[in-house]
């Protein structure tokens, strides 16, 4: 396979959620000694596309979610690479994301979860009914640099607030950037509780944790 | 019909498997199978098709999607199965109707069939929109159950107490959703209606605890308690549990599901066969009266796109023709008060959901998400047209499907853009500037436009017959 062929193999694979393939064509880059920078670049630009195509409406959660799967396999296969190389891989984050207590709606955390990990997020996923200590003691077990919490309902919303007390109180507030979401939330409680972030939708979540990381 | 105590066996010993199984390797590759082999593809043309075959084609592949898929209870992390036989004894043993309501406010909710001039049963109210007082509540509570053609209501959600935010499964939740019953109860006194019948006065994402406590205080087994599913197609010990309480008290449910576009079930295609799923869901776990369908889009968090519709008049269509047992559709608008969008997007679902054979429920203005952005005006209006299209247009016959989509063709280009664009734009006005507080009574400017409004949507074929407010 030419060099071209490969990267549009990985391209396709991560597009359609193929590991198996996706895998075959890693090895296949290995072989014709592209680095692994230039592989996992490669797999990045198409999860932006399953990202792109997300918005778009011409593709939707399950894809995302494949394509993530598919990313994650892969540069498992390639991390141990880039550390024999002594290649350090571009790390865009690490982000604690779940729904906050009282609260079980979280088709619209996965959908945020699954565009972060398009941009190159590392993602602890906490689910739902998540209260302000399980996602604070999460976070300083993964060493994130963003908390997301998620509220569906306009009588969740208060969790939102508590996770910024509870961060305050336990002289945290500082190590961790809090971004908010959810259908009722806006940058006006954003503002109110004294949130770090607002997002209308996952692709504006995505840019606001890249834009801050990059502050 | 299976009995409900099986149910909660089966989901205490079904199939083990862990979520992310059941929505990837399960439900994900079912849907887009059935999607395929029954040949259901979305026809942005035609948003409400006149295509019997095609309602036939969904009502099969969701009963081949649900005996394969069933229903994932989140607690024990097992698969509550059925097979094809036990779906089809349900259906066959379902009620297609249920009483509700007391004494000159008793009314029968019937399942209808497409194009039928049988009088829709009228769900009027704010769907559980937040509001900012216990006085604005009451106020626009009163306004809904003053709607002479309504047969229910849905009420706002008190968000705030005391000036305190209400917060989720705490006791504050509780005393809420207590003053709730209470003083919607009180509202429909002071109506003159009594015994209309509250159709949500427990919020679904109420706990088990708060609806069984809430009960005591002025709910009646005549009224209707929410069961919502967990997207998609999930269940947990909480809502069996109200299930169960409900059945022993004789108390009567709605099996609510909010899918969402864009979610697990994928596109437009696989929504609607999911969405369709819900309906047997709702009979044999929920075990409800009626199902209660409210899709959302994933980004714009409103009913009303092409799309959307589409999904509404297909489902309401598969199911009208397959089952007896009836639905209540809900739409959620992105416009709010007073906004020529709302009344675009109003007329757009009703034209879909009545022809196609269900009755409604009208609340969930501007998204349901702004504080007091609600007005008893709104869900009168979309009831105005549920009437004039079905049993009481002049010449006694109900509007077909065929010319509901041409209808609906002429209006979704109106609004389509407008609610994928700036919320602030289409929010319109809050109660207090609408209404005025002494009389209770919508301003002229408010009467103007919705009269302007009448106008313009009747110049298109909807023949209104009342005139409520002058």
């Amino acid at each position: 396979m030419s060099t071209e062929e490969i990267f549009g193999k990985l391209r396709e694979c991560i597009i359609n959620g193929n590991k198996k393939d996706l895998i075959e064509a890693v090895d296949a880059g290995l072989s014709e000694n592209l680095t692994p920078l230039d592989l996992i670049d490669k797999i990045t630009d198409g999860m932006k596309e399953v990202g792109e195509k997300f918005e778009n409406g011409e593709a939707f959660l399950p894809e995302m979610i494949k394509a993530a799967d598919a990313w994650k396999v892969a540069v498992a296969k390639l991390e141990p690479k880039l550390a024999e190389d002594q290649v350090a891989q571009k790390k865009v984050g690490r982000i604690v994301m779940g729904t906050v207590q009282g609260d079980i709606h979280d088709l619209g955390k996965n959908i945020v979860v699954a565009f972060l990990k398009t941009v190159g997020f590392e993602i602890m996923d906490v689910g739902i009914d998540a209260s302000p200590s399980k996602l604070i003691d999460a976070a300083k077990e993964f060493d994130a640099d963003i908390i997301g919490a998620s509220a569906l309902l306009t009588t969740t919303m208060p969790y939102q607030k508590a996770l910024i007390e509870h961060l305050e109180a336990r002289n945290l507030r500082d190590k961790f950037k809090v971004i908010v979401g959810g259908g009722p939330v806006n940058q006006e409680w954003a503002g109110e509780i004294g949130a770090d972030g607002y997002a209308n939708d996952a692709a504006e979540a995505a840019k606001l944790c890249v834009s801050m990381m990059a502050d | 019909m299976i009995s409900l105590s099986e149910v909660v066996k089966r989901a205490m010993t079904g199939p083990i498997c862990s979520e992310k199984e059941f929505d990837m390797e399960i439900l994900v590759p079912e849907i887009s199978r059935v999607v395929e082999k029954y040949e259901i593809k979305f026809d942005p043309q035609n948003p409400i098709p006149s295509d019997d075959d095609l309602a036939d084609r969904v009502w099969k592949a969701a009963v081949e999607f649900y005996t394969n898929v069933g229903t994932y209870c989140t607690t024990s992390e097992r698969r509550i199965l059925f097979s094809e036989n036990e779906i089809q004894d349900a259906l066959a043993c379902a009620n297609s109707g249920v009483w509700l309501g007391e004494g000159n406010e008793r009314s029968y909710l019937k399942s209808r069939k497409p194009e039928s001039t049988e009088r829709p049963f009228l769900s009027l109210g704010a769907a559980g929109a937040p509001v900012s007082t216990e006085d604005i509540l009451f106020r626009v509570a009163r306004g809904f159950a003053e709607i002479p053609i309504s047969n229910g209501m849905t009420t706002p959600g008190l968000t705030i107490m005391d000036g305190e935010r209400t917060v989720a499964a705490s006791p504050m939740e509780m005393e809420a959703t207590i003053r709730n019953v209470q003083l919607v109860r009180e509202a429909c006194r002071r109506a003159g209606r009594p015994g209309l019948p509250i159709m949500n006065g427990i919020a679904t994402s109420g706990s088990a605890a708060a609806t069984i406590g809430a009960s005591h205080f002025g709910m009646r087994t005549s009224d209707i308690w929410e069961l919502g599913a967990i997207a998609e197609m999930k269940v947990n010990y909480d809502l069996l549990s109200k299930a169960v309480y409900l059945k022993a008290w004789g108390g009567n449910s709605l099996g609510e599901n909010g899918p969402v576009l864009g979610g697990w079930f994928g596109g437009p295609e696989g929504l609607l066969v999911g969405l369709t799923a819900y309906h047997m869901q709702g009979l044999m776990v929920h075990r409800s009266a009626f199902q209660h369908p409210f899709q959302t889009h994933f980004k714009y968090q409103c009913g009303s796109g092409r799309d959307l519709i589409w999904v509404f008049s297909l489902h309401s269509q598969a199911c009208s023709r397959n089952s007896n047992w009836p639905v209540l559709s809900l739409l959620y608008t992105a416009g709010g008060p007073m906004t020529e969008t709302y009344f675009q997007e109003a007329t757009v679902f009703v034209l879909a959901t009545i022809t196609g054979g269900t009755v409604i429920e009208v609340g969930g203005v501007a998204k349901a998400i702004n504080l007091d952005y609600l007005t008893p005006i709104e869900p009168m209006f979309a009831g105005e047209v549920a009437l004039a299209i079905s049993s009481e247009t002049g010449n006694k016959t109900a509007m077909t499907r065929k010319q509901a989509n041409e209808i609906a063709k002429e209006l979704l280009p109106k609004y389509e853009d407008k609610i994928k664009g700036d919320h602030s734009l289409i929010l319109g006005k809050k109660y207090q500037e609408l209404y005025d507080m002494e009389t209770h009574r919508p301003s002229s400017e408010y009467v103007d436009f919705y009269n302007e409004m009448k106008k313009e949507i009747g110049k298109m074929g909807i023949k209104f017959r009342y005139n409520f407010i002058s």
